[in-house]
Order: C-alpha cells, then sequence, then structure tokens
C-alpha cells in the first residue's frame, strides 16, 4: 500500500479543491443572499481572494502530504501495538501496562476539571461543604423558565426534526440511492458553517422588512430558532435514522406490505418507523443534548433560553455557574444514558435458517 | 391458453437498454402451481416482479381472471407473495403479522381476528400468536410469511424463492407443506426458483427460462423426459452426450463404439457420415450388457460417487466419457475404480436435441 509521492499529491489535491470548491460556492451564497445590491461588487473582489487563498492551500497541502502521510505511516505500528493484546514476557519499560496509563491521561484530562467544578460549585460558604449553590439554582424563577423554554424548544425540534429527516432518509434509501453521497454532504454542513453565520443569515432573511418577517413576533422567532436547531441537528439526526433504516431491509420490507395493500403513509408509520424508533430516539437525544445549551442562535434571536441564561449567570455569579454547568452535564448525560438504554429495546431481526 | 387465469402477452423488459424479458407469453389456469425455473439472471424474478406490480413492463400485458392488470399499483391487485428473506414485520407479533393486510384493508377486528386463528391452524403455528419473529426459526418464520399472504385471500399467490434461505432439510418438509396448503386452497401459485430438483416435485407446470426467454413449458414429467432443447435437458438434471456417426439418416441409423443403433429421431437434413451428439439421462444407462438391441459398451471406471440410495459412476469409454445412476443394493458392492464394465443403453432412451 505504498504510492509514490506524486501519486498522493494529486490526489489531495483533487479532494481539497473539490471541498475548496463546495465551501466556495457555500460563500459565494452566503455573500450574495446577505448583501445589498451596491455591495455586489465588493463582495466578488472578496470572493477572488477566496479563491486565491483556498488554492494556495489547496497547492501547500498537497505539497505537504507525502510528508504527512509518511508521518502518518510511521506512526500506525505505534497506534496498534497500543491496543493489541499483551506480550506474554514483559521486562523494565516494557512492563508499565501503556495502554492503561494512556487511558488515565486520557481519562484524567475529563474527570480533573469536571471534579474541580463539582468541588467548587459545593463551596459556596467558607470552609464547609454545602448545596447552597444548586439551591440557589433551582429556586430561581428564571432557571425554572429558561429551562422549560429549552426543553419544549427541544422537543419541538425533535418533531420537526423527525417529520423531515425519516422520510427523507427512507426515500433516498429505497429510491434515490444515487443521491446519498449528496445528501450526507449537505446534511454535514451545520457542523462546516458556524452557528452565528447561520443565524446572522437568519435575521437577514428573515427580519421584519423581509418577504417573510418571522422575526417581527414572538411565534414566528420562536420558529425561526426551532427551524435553527433543526439544521443544527441534522448531522445527528440524520445520521442516527440512516443507521436505523440500514438495519433493517427496507426495500423487502416496503414491498411486502405494498402488496399487502398498505400506501406510503401506512408503511411508514405503521412498519418502517416502529423499526427504526431506537435510533429516531438516540438521534432525538443528541438534539435534546445540543439544543438544552445552546447558547449563539438563542442569544441573537433574542430568546429566553437556558443557554444565554448560563451565560448571563457566568457573568454575574460566581459559584451558581458551576453548578449549573454540573446540572446541564448531569443532563446531558443522562439524554446519553438513555440512548445506550434504549438500544436494548430495538426490533430485532433474525435471518435464521432452520 | 385463451380461457388462462393469469396471462402473460409479449412480455418484455428492458433496464436501461437492457433487454432482460424477451417477448415472454404464458398462460396459467387458475388453481395451477407453476414453476419459473432457471439460471439467475435468466428473467424468472423479473417476470415475477412485474406480475406483483413491482416492475413496469417495458411492453405487454398481464391479466387475471380476464382483468388488466398491467398498469395497477401492487397495493390494488390483490395479490399475495412471500420472499425469499421472509420479511416479516420486526415489530409486530405473528398474528399482528398475519393481520397487517386485513388491517389495512379495514377488515372488522373480529373478522381479523378469526382469520388469524384459521390461518395459524392452516401453518400449524396456533399458540404462535403472540411470538415475535425473532423468536421463530426461519422454517416457522417462512410459514408465517406465508400466512400473511393468504389472509387477505389472494387471487394469486407469488413464492420468490422462498425456500432458499433455508436448511436442505426444511426447504424439503417446507415445499411439501406448501404444496400441501396451495392445493387445500386451490390459490393459482406462481413460484420462483433456480434449484430443478424443486421445480420438478412441487409443480403441476413448469416454465423452464434462459436469457429472457421461455425454452420450455410443461408438466414435470414431459419437462425432464422431453426436453426440447439442450438447455432444458442439461439445466433440468444430469445429462450424457456422446458422440456417434450417422450412418443411415433417412433409417436413424448411427453408429456408436463400432456399433450400429437405430435412435428415434435424427436432426432433419443430416448428412450420412457426419456425427452428431446423442444424449441421454444418466439413469438410463444399466449396468450389464443388456438384452435384445440393447446398446453395449465397454468402459473403465473413472470415479464412484455414492450418494446413498443411488451410486453415480462415471465411466471413460474411449472418447467418450458416460455417467450413470444404479440403485444402491446391500447384497453387491458398486464396481471399483480402474475396473473394466460393461454398460447398456435401449435405444430408445436417446435423446437427440439441437441447440
Amino acid at each position: 500500500m505504498t504510492r509514490s509521492p506524486t501519486a498522493i499529491m494529486a490526489s489531495t489535491f483533487r479532494l481539497t479543491l473539490g471541498l475548496a470548491v463546495a465551501l466556495l460556492v457555500v460563500d459565494a451564497l452566503f455573500r450574495l443572499l446577505t448583501s445589498n445590491l451596491d455591495a455586489i461588487p465588493g463582495q466578488l473582489s472578496a470572493l477572488l481572494w477566496d479563491i486565491a487563498y483556498v488554492g494556495i492551500a489547496a497547492v501547500a497541502l498537497s505539497i505537504l502530504s507525502p510528508l504527512l502521510t509518511a508521518a502518518w505511516q510511521a506512526l500506525q505500528p505505534t497506534a496498534q501495538s497500543l491496543w493489541a493484546a499483551p506480550l506474554p514476557i514483559r521486562r523494565g519499560f516494557s512492563r508499565i501496562p501503556w495502554p492503561w496509563v494512556v487511558f488515565l491521561i486520557g481519562a484524567a484530562y475529563f474527570i480533573i476539571p469536571l471534579a474541580a467544578t463539582v468541588d467548587f460549585s459545593l463551596k459556596i460558604r467558607r470552609g464547609t461543604y454545602s448545596l447552597d449553590a444548586y439551591t440557589s439554582v433551582f429556586s430561581d424563577p428564571r432557571f425554572q423558565a429558561t429551562f422549560t423554554y429549552s426543553l419544549l424548544v427541544g422537543l419541538a425540534t425533535i418533531v420537526v426534526g423527525i417529520l423531515i429527516v425519516v422520510p427523507a432518509a427512507y426515500i433516498v434509501r429505497l429510491r434515490l440511492p444515487g443521491l446519498r453521497p449528496f445528501i450526507e454532504f449537505v446534511t454535514l454542513l451545520p457542523l462546516i458553517i458556524p452557528a452565528i453565520v447561520l443565524v446572522f443569515g437568519y435575521i437577514r432573511l428573515f427580519n421584519t422588512s423581509s418577504v417573510l418577517p418571522l422575526t417581527g413576533s414572538a411565534i414566528g422567532t420562536n420558529l425561526l430558532l426551532i427551524l435553527a436547531y433543526v439544521a443544527l441537528a441534522l448531522p445527528y439526526m440524520y445520521r442516527a435514522v440512516d443507521t436505523g433504516l440500514r438495519t433493517i431491509d427496507v426495500g423487502t420490507l416496503t414491498e411486502a406490505a405494498t402488496i399487502l395493500g398498505a400506501n406510503q403513509f401506512t408503511i411508514l408509520a405503521r412498519v418502517i418507523f416502529p423499526n427504526i424508533i431506537v435510533a429516531v430516539l438516540s438521534g432525538a437525544f443528541l438534539s435534546l443534548a445540543i439544543v438544552i445549551g445552546e447558547f449563539t442562535i438563542a442569544s441573537l434571536l433574542n430568546r429566553p433560553a437556558f443557554g444565554p441564561y448560563m451565560q448571563n449567570i457566568g457573568a454575574n455569579r460566581a459559584y451558581e455557574p458551576a453548578a449549573l454547568s454540573i446540572i446541564s452535564f448531569v443532563f446531558t448525560w443522562l439524554a446519553m444514558g438513555m440512548i445506550q438504554l434504549l438500544a436494548r429495546f430495538a426490533p430485532k431481526t433474525s435471518a435464521r435458517t432452520d | 391458453m385463451a380461457d388462462a387465469y393469469l396471462r402473460i402477452e409479449n412480455l418484455v423488459k428492458a433496464f436501461s437498454g437492457n433487454v432482460v424479458v424477451k417477448g415472454v407469453d404464458l398462460g396459467f389456469d387458475k388453481g395451477e402451481f407453476v414453476s419459473l425455473l432457471g439460471p439467475s439472471g435468466c428473467g424468472k424474478t423479473t417476470i415475477l416482479r412485474m406480475i406483483a406490480g413491482f416492475e413496469r413492463p417495458t411492453s405487454g400485458k398481464i391479466t387475471v381472471d380476464g382483468r388488466d392488470i398491467t398498469h395497477l399499483a401492487p397495493s390494488q391487485r390483490n395479490i399475495g407473495m412471500v420472499f425469499q428473506a421472509y420479511a416479516l414485520f420486526p415489530n409486530m407479533n405473528v398474528a399482528n403479522n398475519i393481520a397487517f393486510g386485513l388491517k389495512v384493508k379495514g377488515v372488522p377486528a373480529e373478522e381479523r381476528n378469526a382469520r388469524v386463528t384459521e390461518m395459524l391452524r392452516l401453518i400449524g403455528l396456533t399458540g404462535y400468536e403472540k411470538r415475535f419473529p425473532y423468536e421463530l426459526s426461519g422454517g416457522q418464520q417462512q410459514r408465517v410469511a406465508l400466512a400473511r399472504a393468504l389472509a387477505p385471500r389472494p387471487r394469486l399467490l407469488l413464492l420468490d424463492e422462498p425456500l432458499s434461505a433455508l436448511d436442505a432439510k426444511i426447504r424439503v418438509s417446507l415445499r411439501g407443506e406448501i404444496r400441501a396448503i396451495q392445493r387445500d386452497l386451490g390459490i393459482t401459485t406462481v413460484f420462483v426458483t433456480h434449484d430443478q430438483e424443486e421445480a420438478l416435485s412441487i409443480s403441476d407446470r413448469i416454465v423452464v427460462m434462459n436469457a429472457g426467454s421461455v425454452e420450455q413449458f410443461g408438466q414435470p414429467f414431459e419437462i425432464y423426459n422431453r426436453p426440447t432443447s439442450k438447455f432444458v435437458a442439461t439445466f433440468v438434471g444430469t445429462l450424457n452426450t456422446l458422440t456417434a456417426k450417422i450412418i443411415d439418416s433417412a433409417a436413424g441409423t448411427v453408429s456408436l463404439g463400432g456399433q450400429t443403433i437405430t435412435v428415434p429421431a435424427l436432426p432433419k437434413g443430416a448428412s450420412n457420415g457426419s456425427e452428431v451428439g446423442l444424449t441421454l439421462r444418466p439413469e438410463t444407462v444399466r449396468l450389464g450388457p443388456g438384452s435384445g438391441s440393447d446398446l453395449a459398451l465397454q468402459g473403465t471406471v473413472a470415479s464412484v460417487d455414492f450418494l446413498g440410495s443411488v451410486i453415480r459412476l462415471k465411466l471413460d469409454l474411449g472418447g467418450n466419457s458416460i455417467s450413470l445412476d444404479t440403485f444402491n443394493d446391500r447384497r453387491t458392492p458398486p464396481p471399483a475404480l480402474g475396473e473394466t464394465i460393461t454398460v447398456s443403453i435401449a435405444p430408445g432412451d436417446v435423446l437427440i436435441l439441437g441447440e
């Protein structure tokens, strides 16, 4: 599997150029959508500079790619032996259980800040541990209001997300398999485009002087927030649903239901959806975990969500923010735990031959 | 053919220029069990899927009981189908799987339950109502799939290689059960298989297909004993081919291994002195010199396959090679490898096939 440096350079160049073109298209669209008519010439020159930067980056990456590949290949054996079965005889340096050392360093990276935060959140009273910071947080009416608001927005996001993603993923899998790479790319766009870009685009497109003045009313803005969250959760939701669809034989089940007289809606609602419900729920919990703590979009749309509240508390109090982060952390972990738990209830299929 | 229950007329299917079904005409009688038999890629599954409505014919017509269904949606055809991969709904128990077709048709719960009970009795799985598909064996799952297909009383039953995913023993017992249920209900059934033994044992009639066309359509006995083409003869069963020299084409005499025999029918226009291929089934070759007009041939044993009830021998006849089947007999052990033995052929068993 060793390739010549020129071949590596060529393929890296193709790959980076492809990515760059995709980014530039998004860039150009965004610039055109969000600028006034008289600003277009300026935007075009900026776009030309972007093209130049991206071109230089692609060339530089391609030139470096053989070196990077060599370095990666040199690292491979080490990476593999780390997880390989322990050697039967160990002496000296090799007696140290390296996998465990690496694991502990990694775990410490996550656990120490968390432990410090827990410790700090309990020290609101001098010289003694207490849960006062938590009591203070829970008794704050703004906590209850913002948390409930974010929870409701999260649930709405899940419902809208399911209604969009499940039929889309099903149709793509069943009838348009050729479109899958394109759809996957589209669903990944929210990871590429920062939330701040998205929300500024929304504000420009849906402001009070636009055709669809969604930001003009609280209901409209709530709707916009939900739609923005659906877009943010799209990569997770689509992947979860698509994975769920992969575990069942979508084509044959659809045919079996069709010939029994079922229409498309019945098939989706009674046959496909119940069989991927666990995958859908895992996507839903991921979405909820994202929505609950989201700050950028909620703040810029000026909605009373949990993210801006946490930021506000963080800027004005000392101990409560620590308690809040632990609470939201526990919530996220509960959501993740639910995904694990639900996996046990997935409908089982069996291709037995007896 | 004119009053056939299921009629297929000049059916053509092309996938992006590649013609997989080339103008097929078939007519199946009511209550008949017909198998579509052929190697993979011969178009048999495509025909079944066109009957079901999953594929749209490029041209041609399909009628059931005189009614044109060519352009109907699958859900409106009232056809039952069983798939190779069982395709039971994993989220529903046995009873709900069987009731699904009735439910979407809006059959009242009481009638539905009665029908489910009836179907379960038919497939011998009474008491399994609450089980889920993953709790059943492959054979049981396929029986439930059959019950699900039959519950809405379809006009036609389509079976798409329903036994292929099963172990050999279950396959044999289940095919017997399927046939018994089909006879019981008198439902017209189309069965797709690539297994010739399965097709021969289960069908009223067999359609042998090759490369998108029908090679032969007839009863199993006819297909096996009077194949009309070399393809049918080789695909259904095993075949020996011996090269002989024509002595007198008018009288039908040929020379084989220095002996002259009279064969049933030589191809028209065959000239004297030219070579002709004689074909015969392994079971028509007998051990021993035979009697009367039988042709006796000497050869050395090249291989001996002991298959249990049958022993298959391969003989080297000096230029020609021949395989023969003989029943196992516990009192006489089979010939040994390399032994020279005499076998006999009745001239009436010889088939002469065109391409």
